[in-house]
């Protein structure tokens, strides 16, 4: 615990308050067209600083602002190196699949990610493996981001453990159940720009602090020269694992189911552009500030009671106590921000892409609203029990549900809508197949597979590789269905 | 399930031509951002204004460098049309 002010409580309570009154005004915008399409995808009118903003802030998640500073403390500039792959996420992250989902969205109709490869190859496995793999890892995902939470209100505001992880449960739920996804967007927005104020802010407060950046460079040689280093000390980041690196944070964004489905939600291919934009700017002012704070950090506050309290004791030692509450709120708006996204897509794994789509095909629209809520509750109260206790295994499904579900959803999905050669027997082959390399290798060498490079840049080759062949071996799709994805001089 | 707006998919051959661009800057950007890094860490730590020599020219050089061929691409690659 460290020194914190009653304003510090205040500013925070706020900024609550004020994420509430967004879900509550996004409610009263929904659009008429089906409880699901707007619950799911906000009736597909999605605009581009809308998109562009829940994009990021579902992508950055307790693990930028808490874990990545916590890294830079320990290790120092190598971590800039580690996160460097962010200089291409927007580029990737739009660029690879962008366009075409949100051309496909509008003539398919896909509301969910296994939707859009159901549909694509007319089958029921491939819909209910992919909803099921959603499920369990986007559940432990919100696992790992109530502890996370948990722990900040813990270090920030001397909340005890439990009644943070409860307190992150009740919030997050109520108003992703109450407005859907549009009132996820919207606070979503709002959070990014909390989460990018907040960490300006903690950088300029600090430096001023410390005595400029010189005076930082010089502090970490004092401590250790290894700090300044690319590799890091203890050889924290070798070169295998820096190109590893530049493979996981692109290609892991450009695959992550949640993140595929905010371009089912987009407007139009204006809107993704103008987001595209907005996001390219976005990543270079705050994933470099975000470490820098870790590094900062290092110099303010070299001893910590805990390697994760690295930001937010940064931001009490230096920024005023009468802003401090807010900034504080920055990685509480990472959290609530990526708890959110996931809570919908696990939900409407259960509901949409479980329950409707193999269970009971023609629900009411009263009906699907009552699935929808049930599922957000169950998988609430499922998350919770587990942060209250989590078992020792829990930091390898988080490791899975980063890099692991990207290793198994990315190239079934990117040759899905693009090759016309691709069919369910590729597809059924290329999911499996990422999930079991990446798995094997994990438990067989950890995180330094063949030649000391991530399992995850073995697993994305192993999955096009069984995608091909399993094409190859599988008859072509019917005319009929290839049609409704690809124009015919295409086929 | 909505019913399909019209009979024919969209025409993917734009969209992946975006695809195959952003995949070779993805490229260049590893190439440039790994390898000059690695070869400026490989000297003592010297400061250019404050931060590492490697880190300057290694990434932050670089990352303005893609930041402003990110925005041409998608301010003049991306070749907009309507909604299907």
């Amino acid at each position: 615990m460290y020194e914190s002010a009653p304003l510090v409580r205040v500013a925070f309570a706020l900024y609550l308050a004020f994420t509430f009154l967004l879900a509550y005004l996004a409610r009263r915008q929904a659009v008429s067209g089906g409880f699901l399409r707007e619950f799911f995808v906000g009736g597909r009118t999605i605009g581009p600083w809308v998109l562009g903003l829940t994009w990021i802030a579902t992508s950055a998640s307790g693990g930028t602002f808490i874990g990545a500073p916590a890294l830079a403390h320990t290790n120092g500039w190598s971590v800039m190196l580690w996160i460097s792959g962010y200089i291409v996420v927007a580029t990737v992250g739009f660029g690879l699949l962008g366009r075409r989902i949100v051309e496909l969205g509008g003539t398919t109709g896909a509301l969910t990610f296994p939707d859009l490869l159901r549909d694509r190859f007319e089958s029921r496995a491939i819909g209910a493996l992919s909803g099921i793999a959603m499920l369990v890892l986007h559940t432990s995902f919100i696992v790992a981001q109530y502890i996370a939470g948990a722990r900040v209100l813990e270090a920030a505001l001397g909340v005890p453990y439990v009644w943070g992880v409860l307190g992150f449960a009740v919030i997050v739920s109520v108003y992703t159940a109450y407005g859907g996804f549009r009132a996820v967007a919207w606070t979503d927005s709002f959070q990014a720009i909390v989460m990018l104020v907040g960490v300006l802010l903690t950088v300029g407060f600090g430096l001023y602090r410390v005595g400029g950046l010189q005076a930082v460079f010089d502090g970490l040689a004092a401590q250790s020269p290894d700090l300044l280093t690319p590799t890091g000390p203890d050889a924290f980041l070798p070169f295998p694992a820096a190109i590893s690196f530049f493979f996981v944070w692109p290609l892991a964004v450009a695959g992550q189911p949640s993140l595929i489905t905010r371009f089912l939600a987009c407007r139009d291919l204006g809107s993704l552009r103008r987001a595209a934009l907005l996001i390219g700017a976005y990543v270079l002012l705050l994933y470099p500030a975000v470490i820098f704070a870790g590094i900062l950090g290092r110099v303010l506050v070299p001893d910590l009671a805990a390697s994760d309290h690295a930001l937010p004791a940064t931001i009490l030692a230096s920024v005023p106590s009468f802003l401090a509450g807010f900034v504080l709120a920055a990685p509480m708006a990472a959290i609530m921000s990526t708890i959110s996204s996931f809570l919908l897509v696990a939900a409407g794994a259960i509901a949409r892409d479980l329950y409707q789509r193999n269970v009971r095909r023609k629900v009411s629209e009263g009906r699907a609203r009552a699935a929808t809520h049930i599922a957000i509750l169950a998988v609430s109260i499922v998350a919770g029990a587990f942060a209250l206790r989590p078992p020792d295994y829990l930091q390898y499904i988080v490791i899975f549900s980063g890099t692991g579900l990207a290793a198994t959803f990315l190239f079934p999905t990117v040759l899905a809508v693009f090759w016309t050669g691709m069919n369910r027997t590729g597809c059924l082959a290329g999911i499996t197949t990422g999930f079991a390399a990446f798995l094997a290798q994990y438990a067989a060498y950890g995180t330094r597979s063949f030649l000391g490079l991530d399992p995850f840049v073995w697993s994305l080759g192993a999955s096009v590789l069984a995608c091909v062949i399993g094409s190859k071996l599988g008859s072509r799709d019917p005319q009929r269905v290839l049609s409704k994805y690809f124009a015919a001089e295409e086929l | 399930m909505e019913p399909a707006s019209q009979p024919q998919g969209p025409d993917s051959r734009a969209a992946r031509r975006e695809a195959i661009q952003a995949g070779l800057l993805w490229f260049a950007a590893l190439i440039a951002t790994v390898g000059l890094s690695t070869w400026l860490g490989s000297a003592p730590a010297t400061s250019v204004l404050g931060v590492p020599r490697w880190a300057a020219y290694g990434i932050f050089v670089p990352w303005l460098v893609f930041f402003a061929l990110h925005v041409r691409f998608y301010l003049r690659r991306t070749e907009d049309s309507p909604k299907a």
